[in-house]
């Protein structure tokens, strides 16, 4: 046992559900949008989008300059219900976001908004017996006073101790690839199609059209500290070095835990990146971070658009794990087009699909595209 | 076996000779003294000083503003023998720096990184045989042209297979630490405080004086999360696979997934440390040269001036040990005006051997002068 493993109380419960409705002070992560800080979010989820990293390309585009990738307004301010607390000792796992995008996040921008909890439903599942789903909804303003975007975030509160005896996982077994399959896997990487400047007409895309798909994997530890690069989240310790993070953790006692050995303090969220952590809540390994999924989701959704189309809605549920050695296939399908008022828009179902062909998250998606009649 | 068993050839040592004296191609992580990146960068080496993070704090200081800590500019490019590249294959590890700092660094401030190589020897090292120091030189510049810092860092590339078979270091135990120990790293982590407004007068200071130490440990996983994040060595799948392609030496085959994993991960993972012949993962080396600045910098106080940090390091800080950062002065002298004093500087682990040393040259007020505005 590695992590605190404490019960959901009907008092504890009760407690928590008092603060449906409060709105919470956080700390921001990125303040400012800068050249930066979109490189650091695109290079540490994979997304070579030139829209996002080549200022000269992005000035001849209808932006007039760089923006950002849609999900990096995580690292403004983390939309999960994390923030949220209660239940100590509970684990807690961020499992899926809705999103609706109004504006571009531009290089320059001054990001700030407001965080309330909005919800909290108790709910049965497999993985972890009795358990909680705590919503929480973040809106985000650009320094003019404009709504940017609003989020609503979730993250499944369940006892460490029940999820350990249940072992969802248990017969989960590292993934070991042969040379093709690794081949195969780097090409599908290095072989994305961004449609770039090329508008993407919506009179052109036939309900049914297939979105060509992203990779991402196989997984690693790396592929965390690459996130950690773009996502700051300046909560209870995290990405916090030395006697910062002693000083944040001793305020927060169960998100902490110690090494039995040496006594160095880490916090929960080492459960990403070491395999010891994620089986003390009956995860076989170090796993993905649900904001990752959701900005990889959204990826072959802005490669396929074109620099004219605008990500307008977003819904995502982490369902399983992204585990160590796993490689995530992340597809897309067109399900619905129709005008609403001046836009055009095409609805997507956007998943994604493991080695082993399971889904680990489904999601769906409204996407705004360029008329041919110029609207 | 784990990692390649590349030995050092005359060849590739004459290819590498053969750039000395030439400009670098380098990639900076960061450009620009954001405010977002100063936090991200002083979190990263546990450093809250609000000199670095709190504009109003800092608005009533000598630079009216805050300004960013001397190390920030090794997390725009961290000055190693590493960036002239050459010898596939063979290990390298930060030898060490030698920094010239001549401007303070004002938030907001562009930052351009230039760099040659000046200098590749052949050494006999006790750790791996033959071995090559190679030294790169890096000029920091602000956006008016105005050179900020020179820094010279060295890298030793060593053999990795002969390292294995020599074991210098292979026998080093767990670490342990005795509840007074632990204890005693504690308290120093939670008492440590930056001297801030109090002037430090180059009057009062003595020969001899000793430093207030800073405890840096014990060293773990998140440590070097968030430090690998903020230096900027990590890349992400579609970036990953591109780096594969064009430095296939930077990585090697997990074992269990067969995928190809960057050699960075000796810093989180044990068996990939144990390839290279040393027993845990271990740090960056470049977050002792911050670890030390930061121990400088607390103990001068916002009116003195960081003008001179050499590092030497000279043996692995493991996960699981602990850094004592420590100071005495030197000397004391006067020279073209400044008041200036040298101090010997060194990490001292738990087990009291010495793991970097080196001196800082730091300019103080003097009580019998009026301090000078920066503003």
């Amino acid at each position: 046992m590695v992590l605190e493993q404490a019960k959901i109380t009907d008092e504890g419960l009760q407690e928590l559900r008092s603060r449906i409705g409060s709105y919470y002070k956080f700390q921001y992560g990125n303040k400012e949008v800068t050249k930066d800080s979109i490189r650091h979010f695109a290079m540490g989820m994979g997304d070579p989008n030139p829209l996002w990293l080549n200022e000269k390309y992005a000035q001849k585009t209808r932006w007039g300059g760089l923006v950002a990738p849609p999900t990096y307004l995580y690292t403004v301010i983390y939309a999960t219900g994390m923030r949220v607390g209660g239940l100590p000792g509970v684990g807690a796992f961020h499992s899926g976001n809705y999103w609706e995008w109004y504006k571009p996040i531009r290089v320059g921008d001054l990001v700030t908004g407001t965080y309330r909890c909005s919800d909290v439903v108790e709910k049965t599942s497999k993985f972890g017996g009795r358990h909680i789903n705590v919503y929480a909804e973040i809106k985000y303003y650009n320094q003019f006073d404009e709504p940017v975007a609003t989020a609503v975030g979730w993250t499944i509160r369940a006892e460490r101790g029940t999820s350990q005896k249940k072992g969802k996982y248990a017969d989960i077994k590292l993934h070991q690839y042969n040379d093709k399959e690794i081949e195969a896997i780097y090409q599908a990487i290095e072989n994305i199609e961004i449609r770039g400047k090329e508008p993407r007409y919506w009179e052109h895309v036939n309900v049914g059209d297939e979105i060509p798909q992203v990779v991402k994997g196989p997984f690693g530890p790396f592929e965390i500290i690459a996130w950690k690069q773009g996502w700051h989240v300046p909560l209870w310790g995290l990405g916090m070095a030395n006697e910062l993070r002693l000083r944040e953790l001793s305020k927060h006692p169960a998100f902490s835990f110690r090494d039995p050995k040496t006594g160095a303090i880490q916090t929960a969220e080492a459960a990403h990146v070491d395999d010891k952590v994620a089986k003390s809540t009956a995860v076989p390994s170090g796993y993905d971070i649900g904001s990752q999924r959701n900005s990889w989701m959204a990826q072959p959704l802005t490669n396929w658009m074109g620099d004219d189309g605008f990500l307008k809605k977003m819904t995502a549920s982490y369902r399983r794990f992204n585990l160590y050695g796993d490689t995530q296939f992340i597809k897309a399908k067109v399900t619905n087009k129709y005008v609403d008022g001046s836009e055009h828009l095409i609805d997507v179902e956007v998943w994604c699909e493991n080695q082993r062909g399971e889904v680990t998250a489904p999601g769906n998606a409204t996407i705004i595209l360029p008329s041919t009649n110029g609207s | 076996m784990l990692l390649g068993t590349a030995t050092i050839t005359d060849k590739e040592l004459g290819r590498l000779k053969s750039r000395i004296g030439k400009e670098l191609r380098v990639v900076q992580h960061k450009t620009v003294a954001s405010q977002d990146n100063i936090t991200w960068s002083a979190y990263a080496i546990g450093d809250d000083n609000p000199l670095w993070l709190d504009p109003a704090y800092a608005s009533n200081t000598r630079y009216g503003c805050t300004i960013a800590p001397p190390s920030f500019l090794i997390s725009v490019l961290t000055p190693t023998g590493a960036l002239a590249g050459g010898l596939p294959g063979i290990h390298s590890f930060l030898g060490g720096n030698e920094w010239q700092f001549f401007k303070p660094i004002r938030v907001d401030t562009q930052i351009s990184a230039s760099a040659k190589l000046v200098d590749v020897t052949e050494k006999v090292s006790s750790y791996a045989g033959r071995s090559v120091i190679v030294t790169s030189e890096v000029s920091y510049k602000d956006q008016h042209d105005t050179l900020l810092a020179i820094a010279r860092g060295w890298s030793v590339r060593t053999e990795r297979e002969a390292a294995r078979q020599r074991g210098k270091y292979a026998e080093i135990p767990p670490p342990t630490y005795t509840p007074e120990q632990s204890q005693a790293v504690e308290e120093a982590c939670l008492s440590a405080k930056p001297r801030g407004a109090t002037i430090l007068y180059w009057d009062d200071i003595n020969e001899k004086d000793e430093l207030p130490a800073l405890a840096k440990g014990p060293l773990a996983r998140e440590d070097m999360e968030a430090f690998l994040a903020a230096t900027g060595s990590s890349f992400s799948t579609y970036f990953r696979v591109k780096h594969f392609r064009k430095h296939p030496a930077f990585f090697y085959r997990d074992p269990g997934t067969n995928n190809w994993e960057p050699v960075s991960m000796v810093n989180l993972y044990d068996y990939t440390a144990q390839a290279v012949g040393i027993p845990r993962a271990y740090d960056a080396g470049a977050q002792r040269i911050c670890w030390l600045e930061n121990m400088v910098t607390n103990w001068m106080g916002n009116d003195g001036f960081l003008e001179r940090l050499c590092v030497k390091l000279t043996r692995p800080n493991l996960y699981g040990d602990t850094q004592w950062c420590k100071g005495r002065i030197a000397r004391k002298y006067s020279q073209d005006e400044r008041f200036l004093v040298d101090v010997d500087i060194w990490c001292e682990n738990q087990n009291g051997e010495h793991t970097a040393a080196g001196v800082a040259t730091v300019s103080l007020l003097s009580g019998k002068i009026t301090p000078i505005s920066f503003r």
